[in-house]
């Protein structure tokens, strides 16, 4: 005999006219009028099945969601399936799946049951989510994009703009009327116009998503620049993922194995992006401690890792090297990965030599450290020396704040509503 | 198979292919999960965060060195069985 448990949200009422707050009141209501169910009183739906999960499949448990036909991010009703037949079915493991229920109540999250005999999680055979959609852009954010395509292109002689942009104010509203806007696809990434906001208000911090996009965004930017300039840039993950591994390092005898994996040589070694062959210099977000970002400029000809630090004030020296010495000691065993020996330059595994920037801008006032750690790097990497790293202040980091936030909307979300294409992933 | 066990197979479900990825995050823990392969990874990150019990914001997820988008599917990336995906705390700076 199957007992058919219906759960349904709270905040959608009952199908049967009930209300309960608690998911297991509810189930308890629903299980007590199965007695009914068999007169064909149970007013649960049965249509269209969606989801199958199984439970303990060895044992013979078998516990089964079913969703109604209707894409996921409106679904309201669920209804689990308890076979109470099949042999092996074991209270614990229907307070497991009871327990993990209540915590899916949102029905944002997949519902989960966990089979700690093999270690394996079965996700939900739920309902196929639709693909995202794509926003549709109102007549404002079409007058906003119409004004950032009339703009001068980017030249290098802009790369510090000495004022705001006298759209910004329009800029800023048209997101902010609706910062929950997800545009799919900017680039490889899904961005809420929250995102642009959040990078445009000066001593906001910033994520590693900003960091992210940011180094991706100037990489293209200056293509051409870096390629003559035999420099690149890569996503902070590379040196997350490098210092991640010091550990390891220290511990093992042979070291040169620590870096086996694919991962951090698939950095430096893209196509036209070679350590080595195409480039002799790497910038690198990193992460210090539990909150502050720097540049780093790993340069292959000098054996040297630069360090731009936003705000030199916050580490002495001694834990600058503390932090930096491992990456130092690691850099010469996975370039010699990457690298073909005559790259080298005889300096086999000697450890890199760390600088720190001298001179320059200092955020002092705090919370610009990434965008001005980008800023610090983009300037190296293109070689300006005018405006200089000296000439940055407080004013300059809030204008150029904000035109990261403008310029990489304009380029990057704008032309996914050009031509009415329809900006899905894998495009 | 039994009569009852024929009723209780749902439309849909027959041929579904499936797959198994392990999540590894900070190197240090591990988790696997079964899912289809059209399904949309956004349930393996759900998922992946409630069992380390964090935040979903919290973590970021790489697959083969490529950041790993909500709406994405094994199929999309052509995953195999036993393909690790790598969780990266997501940080937050400013000072």
């Amino acid at each position: 005999m199957g007992v058919f448990v219906a759960v349904e949200s709270s905040i959608h009422g009952d199908p049967g006219g009930q209300t309960c707050d608690r998911l297991d009141d509810l189930i308890g209501c629903i299980v007590k009028e199965h007695a009914g169910d068999e007169q064909g009183e149970l007013s649960c739906p049965m249509e269209p099945v969606l989801a199958n999960q199984k439970v303990g499949e060895e044992s013979g448990t078998e516990l089964k969601g079913t969703l109604e036909d209707e894409p996921c991010d409106s679904r309201k009703d669920l209804v689990f399936e308890v076979d109470l037949e099949r042999e092996g079915v074991e209270e614990e493991v229907l307070a497991e799946y009871k327990e993990t229920a209540e915590e899916s109540i949102d029905l944002e999250t997949p519902l989960i049951v966990r089979n700690d005999e093999d270690g394996v999680t079965y996700l939900s055979d739920s309902s196929q989510c639709p693909p995202s959609e794509k926003h549709c852009p109102v007549e404002a954010e079409a007058q906003l994009a119409s004004l950032l395509l009339a703009k001068e292109p980017f030249t290098l002689a802009h790369i510090v703009p000495a004022v705001e942009d006298p759209d910004f104010r329009y800029f800023e509203q048209v997101l902010q009327a609706d910062p929950k806007v997800l545009h799919v696809g900017v680039g490889q990434y899904d961005l809420e116009n929250q995102f642009f906001l959040d990078l445009a208000t000066a001593e906001k911090w910033v994520t590693s998503k900003h960091m992210e996009v940011l180094v991706d965004y100037v990489g293209q930017r200056h293509a051409e620049v870096l390629h003559r300039n035999r420099a690149m840039f890569v996503a902070p993950w590379f040196m997350e993922q490098l210092a991640g591994k010091a550990k390891t390092f220290n511990a093992t005898t042979y070291k040169g194995r620590v870096f086996s994996d694919r991962k951090l040589a698939g950095y430096l070694t893209k196509k036209g992006q070679k350590l080595g062959v195409d480039v002799d210099q790497v910038y690198a977000p990193m992460f210090w401690g539990t909150d502050h970002w720097v540049g780093l400029r790993i340069s292959l000809s000098k054996w040297s890792v630069l360090v731009y630090d936003p705000n030199r004030k916050l580490r002495t020296m001694d834990e600058v090297m503390t932090i930096m010495t491992p990456i130092a000691k690691m850099l010469p065993y996975l370039v010699r990965k990457v690298c073909p020996a005559n790259f080298l330059g005889g300096h086999g595994l000697e450890p890199f030599g760390v600088e720190l920037m001298a001179d320059g801008y200092q955020n002092t006032r705090s919370g610009d450290c990434g965008p001005v750690a980008l800023k610090f790097m983009e300037l190296a990497a293109t070689g300006v020396k005018e405006p200089d790293v000296d000439d940055l202040t407080d004013s300059s980091v809030d204008i150029f704040r904000k035109q990261y936030a403008m310029d990489v909307y304009k380029d990057w979300v704008v032309p996914l509503y050009m031509c009415g294409e329809a900006s899905q992933h894998g495009k | 198979m039994s009569a009852a066990q024929e009723d209780d197979k749902k439309p849909g479900d027959e041929g579904e292919a499936q797959i198994i990825l392990k999540v590894k995050a900070q190197d240090r823990f591990e988790a696997s999960f079964r899912m289809k392969r059209s399904a949309q990874l956004i349930k393996l990150m759900n998922a992946s965060c409630e069992r380390f019990c964090v935040d979903f914001n919290s973590f970021v997820f790489f697959f083969d060195g490529c950041r790993l988008l909500a709406g994405q599917t094994p199929d999309d990336l052509d995953m195999k069985d036993g393909d690790e995906i790598e969780a990266v705390l997501n940080l937050r700076g400013g000072p």
